[in-house]
Parts: structure tokens; C-alpha cells; sequence
């Protein structure tokens, strides 16, 4: 799962180039796969199993996916509206944050794979696992969002 | 109808690297990225074929799911991080690019990032694995005009570098770097050092003081050509300006001999601070030019 959900996020960053809609279908593609998936589990009654099951890695891998889509979407906007900047300029910088952003997304990547390798086979209760989930909401968010000096 | 003029590909590009200096850098033919690219993959595809054989014989032994595990994350490594290890080492290429003498630099000059190499190499995913996807699909998943199309599209981003002209990939483009040629230099032997077979000939002061240091590199370039003509008729031409009564030793003696002697006496006067630049030199005014 962890190697898959990495190609799909190298994926989704690379496709950026192509004029930001095959990201945009990839992500809602993969997006659809999971919301699939819930469907099937809650038609059966699992849905709060299955939100602590995924919950636990889900949180910071999906959010790991999402932004190397934002990547890409980054280079793609480069392509079609480069601003002031001429068309090369405006790429070699948008490659420049966006391969810091990706590095990031690796790490966030191996993070959500040790979640899901280690703590969900250790962390059984739903409870817990939805606890996790949202620690794990906080912590990226705010380590994203909240302004630094 | 006019003849279109063909003009030859010039491959030199001017880099002036932030401290000012213009650095002259030539970029490869396309087949010899290619080819670089094709030892890379082998090499990656050897190392798979080493790792399943591990991965079995583990299979074997434990039976469990373990090694499975190892194969496809060894495989991710592989695939996506081979190439950014070996770029990002301070040689800047990876094993192909190394074996045909190019590497990868930025074309602003200054350092290679993690960023630059980063962006560069993920974009492989979309030049290379995109077509191959596209080829993988067979016809009962998509009709044939639309895998056509599809191929034409991906095609489009793999054959970037031959539209440009500085061959850049893609992932150049966004990384900011471009691939050049690095040829190795390799120092020849000394000479003096190497002259065990030489005969040992004593020369005066006043025979040794007859020639400059051009005379020297004259001297040096016929040695390691070695041509016999050449080097009997400058043997020859020696011998009858310094005034030389050629005994038993041959040219090749001679000549490495009377080689090894100028040197000597020619960094004797470099230390002293005279510099004779070559037989017309004689040290007593200064050389304008």
C-alpha cells in the first residue's frame, strides 16, 4: 500500500506538467477508489471501523497525496501562466518548490507507512485509532498551517 | 526552390558561474544520454534480478510474507530513488552517465539542490512510465484510436530533448539543471620519470644550456609520439648543435637522455629565477612579450 500510495503521489506531481487536468483526475480517480470503498464497508454496518482503520495512517498520507497534487499543480500553473516570468524562469522556479514540497511528501509518506505498518497492527481499539487519527490531523495541521517567524 | 541552408548543431554553451568565470560546456549527442539511460536501467534491472533471488531463497527458508514485503519496497527504492542517490553525489551522474562521461549541472551555475534533483527525477514517472503504461494496456480496456492518442500524448514529453536545443528533459526544465559532458582527463606519464631504459650520458653545461622551454616541449612531444624517422632526424639535428659525437646508444637513448638533462637544467635555472623560454633567450634583456 505504502510503495502504491507513493507512485500515485509521484504520479500526481509529474502529471502537473501536463497542464494540471490529469492531476486533477488523478486525485479525483484515487479519491473515488476510497470513497468506493467506504461506501461498500458502510452498506454493511463497518463504516466506524473503517474510519478508524484508515484513520490512522489515511490522515497523513491522503494529506501527503493531496499536496504533491498541489505540486503539480504548482508546475502546471507555471506552464500555462507563468506571470511576469518568462515560461523557463517561471517553471525552474516552480520545480524548485515544488521538489521541496515532494521531499516533504516523502517524509510524510514513510511517516503514514510506520502508522500503518506498526501502530494500526499494535492499536486495536476504534476509539484509539480514531484518537490517532485526529493527533495526527492536529499535528499536520498545524505544522502547516499555523504561521512561523 | 531554394536550397534550405543546413547549419551543424553547435553543442558549446557559454556558463558564467556566479564568481564570473565563463565556463565553455559541451552538451552530448542524444544517443549518448540514451545509452546512458539504457546501462542505468540495466544496471537497475540486474539489481531486481539479484533482490528476487534473495527475496526467493528468503521465501524458501521462512516462508513468510516478509520477503514479499522487502521485494516491493526494494523496488520503489529502486525505481524512484536510484537516480537521485547517484545525482545528488558530488559526481552529479548516475552510473551510465558516468561510463560516458556526462553528468548533470544546473544551468544558472552554482551548487546542485535536493530540490532541483528531486523535481528533475520524478518527473521520470511521466516521461517514461506514462508510454509505458500506455503500451501495457491492451486493446479490450480502451479502444485503439484512443491508445494511439494516448501514446502520441505521453510520446510528446519522452522525446522533449530532441525539440529543444539544449536536450533538455522535462524534469531539467523544472529542476533547473542540464546533463553536459564531463570527459576525464587522464595525465600522461613523466617522462623523466619514466626514463629507467634511458642510457645515462653526461653533457656539458655548455651543451645542456643550448636550447629554451620550447625546445623542451619540441623534444617531449617527439619522444611520446616515438616516430623513428622523426626522432633520428631530431637526433641528428641535436647532436650536430650541441656539438655530440654519437657513440653506441640509439636515438630513443639519446634523445631521452639529452631530454632528461635540459629538464634538469632548465628547472636548475627556474630556481635560481631564470626562465629560458627557448633558444633565442639569452637573458640579458627582458622579454616584452
Amino acid at each position: 500500500m505504502f510503495t502504491h500510495n507513493a507512485q500515485v503521489a509521484i504520479f500526481a506531481f509529474a502529471l502537473g506538467f501536463a497542464l494540471c487536468l490529469p492531476t486533477a483526475l488523478l486525485l479525483a480517480y484515487s479519491g473515488g477508489t476510497v470513497g468506493a470503498f467506504g461506501a461498500l464497508y458502510a452498506g454493511r454496518g463497518l463504516g466506524l471501523s473503517l474510519g478508524g482503520w484508515l484513520g490512522v495512517h489515511g490522515v497523513t498520507e491522503m494529506t501527503a497525496v493531496v499536496l504533491a497534487g498541489a505540486a503539480g499543480f504548482r508546475i502546471g500553473r507555471a506552464v500555462i501562466a507563468p506571470g511576469r516570468l518568462s515560461r523557463l524562469d517561471a517553471l525552474t522556479a516552480a520545480g524548485q518548490t515544488a521538489g521541496t514540497l515532494m521531499a516533504g511528501v516523502f517524509v510524510m509518506l514513510v511517516c503514514a507507512g510506520l502508522l500503518e505498518g506498526v501502530v494500526r497492527q499494535v492499536v486495536t481499539g476504534d476509539g484509539e485509532r480514531y484518537a490517532i487519527a485526529a493527533l495526527t490531523a492536529v499535528l499536520w495541521g498545524s505544522y502547516l498551517y499555523l504561521p512561523r517567524r | 526552390m531554394r536550397k534550405r541552408l543546413k547549419i551543424p548543431y553547435d553543442p558549446i554553451r557559454t556558463l558564467v558561474t556566479p564568481e564570473g568565470v565563463a565556463l565553455h560546456l559541451v552538451l552530448p549527442n542524444i544517443s549518448e544520454r540514451v545509452f546512458a539511460f539504457v546501462m542505468d536501467v540495466m544496471v537497475i534491472g540486474a539489481l531486481l534480478l539479484m533482490m528476487s533471488l534473495g527475496a526467493g531463497l528468503l521465501l524458501v527458508s521462512t516462508g513468510g510474507e516478509v520477503a514479499g514485503i522487502v521485494w516491493v519496497l526494494c523496488f520503489f527504492l529502486l525505481r524512484n530513488f536510484y537516480f537521485v542517490y547517484f545525482e545528488l553525489r558530488p559526481r552529479g551522474a548516475t552510473l551510465g552517465k558516468r561510463a560516458m562521461d556526462l553528468r548533470v549541472t544546473t544551468r544558472q551555475g552554482g551548487r546542485l539542490s535536493v530540490n532541483a534533483i528531486l523535481a528533475r527525477n520524478m518527473v521520470r514517472e511521466l516521461e517514461l512510465f506514462l508510454p509505458l503504461s500506455f503500451l501495457a494496456l491492451e486493446g479490450r480496456e480502451a479502444s485503439g484510436w484512443l491508445l494511439l492518442l494516448g501514446l502520441g500524448w505521453a510520446g510528446l514529453f519522452l522525446l522533449f530533448p530532441l525539440f529543444n536545443r539544449d536536450r533538455l528533459r522535462v524534469g531539467d526544465l523544472l529542476g533547473g539543471t542540464w546533463v553536459v559532458r564531463q570527459p576525464r582527463r587522464k595525465l600522461l606519464p613523466d617522462l623523466a620519470a619514466s626514463a629507467s631504459g634511458w642510457a645515462t650520458l653526461e653533457f656539458t653545461q655548455a651543451q645542456v644550456g643550448a636550447y629554451g622551454i620550447k625546445e623542451l616541449h619540441v623534444l617531449e612531444d617527439v619522444l611520446r609520439a616515438g616516430d623513428a624517422v622523426t626522432m633520428k632526424a631530431v637526433a641528428e639535428r641535436i647532436a650536430a648543435k650541441i656539438v655530440w659525437v654519437r657513440g653506441v646508444e640509439t636515438d630513443n637513448e639519446f634523445l631521452g637522455a639529452y631530454y632528461r638533462a635540459l629538464r634538469t637544467g632548465l628547472e636548475r635555472g627556474l630556481l635560481f629565477g631564470r626562465r629560458r623560454l627557448d633558444k633565442f633567450d639569452t637573458g640579458r634583456e627582458a622579454k616584452l612579450s
